[in-house]
């Protein structure tokens, strides 16, 4: 009598201990759930926010690229660029060696520049989109188009598009 | 003496979700391009305006027109252009076509002005405003000074953000 009281005691005790550990382990698995589901946000984050500096390299360094600037007497004009020298570059824009050269500083993008006022043409200067991209980040900027035969600046926009 | 040990842990648990939840979920998103973009935009777009040079009003830049219309703001300017447009009204479209080609489509908050005066009653060159973007707005700004005859001008180039 006295061991079968004994032994159904130890039963409900090993019965209350699963039951402690089932719990404790649905909690650990909800846990592990949380922060996997979190860490895989905070890297989604961070791999857009380095998209996001690589669309600022690129838009700085085409800003301050001396095959496309105006310049006056050696003295680089800010913000502008100079209308024969891109459209020298948009003639070039397809050989593969000048892609090859230019890669390293864009990378997978396309730059083009519009002519907004007066209206007129668009310069694609650098073009080069990877076969598959899931997303592309689109920046403008307001520039000016120097003309050196006419003396005459236009207003332009800038467009660099990064892709993914 | 489990029960109490369950109690702690939920407890460990609520606390690690509510720290994840301060620190990872509601961390606010860094803005490094939207904030390059503006403070590119604002001070471009004023260089780049001003250095423009007019499509038909005698080869002049809208630098040119801009002082002319504010040394003569009551007669719309001196400078008669070839489609018979004087400054004012010249430079007022110009940048009205500018600004809609540009800004408006990509559906940039802005406030542009040009003027002389301090007072905001005065007649202005131009003010051109852009989904209820206000000067008193958080945002990027630049601001250009044009000599004229009637004291500086100073073109205001605002982006919301």
């Amino acid at each position: 009598m006295k061991l079968a009281m004994q032994s159904r005691k130890s039963q409900l005790k090993m019965g209350e201990t699963v039951a402690i550990l089932f719990i404790f382990f649905i909690l650990l698995t909800i846990g592990a759930v949380f922060y996997f589901n979190i860490k895989r946000a905070s890297v989604t984050r961070e791999g857009s926010e380095q998209f996001e500096l690589k669309a600022v390299e690129i838009t700085q360094s085409i800003s301050f690229l001396p095959e496309a600037q105006c310049t006056e007497s050696n003295v680089v004009k800010a913000s502008c660029f100079d209308l024969y020298k891109l459209i020298a570059l948009a003639s070039l824009k397809n050989d593969p060696k000048i892609v090859r050269t230019y890669e390293r500083e864009f990378g997978q993008s396309a730059l083009t520049i519009r002519q907004v006022y007066p209206p007129g043409a668009n310069y694609t200067i650098y073009e080069n989109p990877p076969p598959q991209f899931n997303d592309a980040s689109t920046t403008n900027i307001p520039i000016s188009l120097y003309n050196a035969t006419a003396d005459r600046y236009y207003f332009g926009v800038l467009e660099v598009k990064v892709y993914r | 003496m489990e029960l109490m040990g369950l109690t702690i842990i939920v407890i460990l648990i609520i606390l690690g979700i509510l720290f994840a939840i301060k620190f990872v979920i509601l961390k606010k998103p860094p803005e490094t391009k939207a904030s390059f973009t503006r403070s590119q935009m604002t001070s471009n777009l004023g260089m780049a305006i001003l250095q423009s040079t007019s499509k038909n009003c005698k080869g002049t830049d809208v630098t040119e027109l801009m002082t002319d219309c504010a040394q003569w703001i009551e007669t719309g300017g001196l400078i008669s252009c070839e489609d018979g447009r004087n400054s004012c009204r010249y430079v007022n479209e110009t940048v009205a076509w500018i600004l809609n080609s540009t800004l408006v489509q990509w559906k940039v908050k802005y406030y542009v002005s040009a003027g002389t005066s301090k007072n905001p009653k005065d007649p202005k060159v131009f003010e051109f405003s852009n989904l209820k973007c206000k000067d008193n707005q958080p945002g990027n700004s630049e601001l250009f000074f044009l000599p004229t005859d009637r004291g500086v001008m100073t073109v205001k180039i605002f982006i919301c953000s």
